[in-house]
């Protein structure tokens, strides 16, 4: 190289790059190991506790007193009704089942009877 | 040339070694220092994790990222603010100020391929062998790019190179 070049290296040899901050390498290599078995472990979590609940609710059910068919109704009413569960009573106990449907109309049928029942007001009409 | 995965000890090492020079790099490319910091970190920890693989002669490769990183964040951010005119990304022990800055403003202007092949020769150490190996480009392309590059610089900083003759410490 000719003897300008060299000068001219020499010259920029002088110059230093500023200095930056160190790598941060706070192991995100380790978090990305982590994330898959976080996620596998949020499934397993879910689908667990899913299981746990729908095995709770079906084991309830032939539980009920067939002598207080009326008064056992009340709270099985209480929790979200679905198919399968009525249609579980219906196979295994009609007496409670017809309880249920009758303690469900009671809510969802106009009433007949009583004070303010609606035949009543008609009449009065 | 085989691509590889590079070790952790090994990404830690090179950017030690190349670190601060990607940064002025990449300043040179049109980004301010803090966020030539940010472009060479990510870069970095991008090879930390694996995600890339590079090739045997790494520095090469660091500056193309460094450079593709530069365009990318200098165009997203073309909206928001200027960069800054005084700020300096090179040190020096001796002389003025006035001098780093004139140094810098010279290396911008150099055609990028000419640029290129003054860091990794210059700030990066690598021989112009090594520099055409590793940028896939014949050796006597890469001496011209180099010879040109300097004799630019030269013209532009002839009066501070004639008046401070380097004196060998």
């Amino acid at each position: 190289m000719s003897n300008p070049d060299e000068e001219m290296e020499q010259y920029l040899k002088e110059f230093k790059p500023r200095a930056i901050r160190p790598l941060e390498a706070e192991a995100p290599s380790h978090r990305f190991r982590l994330r898959p078995l976080a996620i596998a472990a949020a499934i397993g979590l879910t689908a667990g506790l899913s299981v746990w609940v729908s095995r709770r609710e079906v084991a309830v059910v032939p539980q009920l007193p067939r002598e207080h068919q009326a008064q056992a109704s009340a709270p099985f009413t209480e929790r979200r009704m679905n198919s399968f569960l009525l249609t579980k009573l219906a196979l295994e106990d009609n007496q409670t089942f017809d309880a249920v449907l009758t303690e469900e109309s009671r809510k969802v049928l106009p009433n007949l009877q009583g004070q303010g029942s609606m035949l009543r007001v008609l009449a009065a009409e | 040339m085989q691509d590889e995965k590079l070790t952790a000890a090994h990404v830690k090492e090179l950017y030690e070694k190349h670190g601060a020079a990607l940064a002025a790099y990449a300043c040179c490319c049109g980004l301010d220092f803090a966020a030539a910091e940010d472009a060479v970190q990510q870069i970095f920890l991008r090879l930390l994790r694996g995600d890339t693989s590079t090739p045997q002669v790494p520095a090469a490769y660091l500056y193309r990222a460094v450079r593709n990183a530069s365009l990318n964040l200098r165009r997203d951010r073309s909206r928001e603010t200027a960069p800054v005119e005084e700020e300096t990304w090179f040190v020096r022990e001796r002389g003025a100020p006035e001098e780093v800055l004139a140094l810098q403003a010279a290396l911008s202007e150099l055609p990028e391929e000419q640029r290129e092949v003054v860091f990794l020769r210059m700030w990066s150490g690598l021989t112009l062998k090594e520099i055409a190996d590793a940028t896939k480009m014949p050796i006597n392309t890469t001496a011209s790019r180099y010879r040109y590059a300097l004799e630019k610089l030269r013209e532009r900083l002839k009066p501070r190179v004639a008046k401070e003759p380097y004196v060998e410490s």
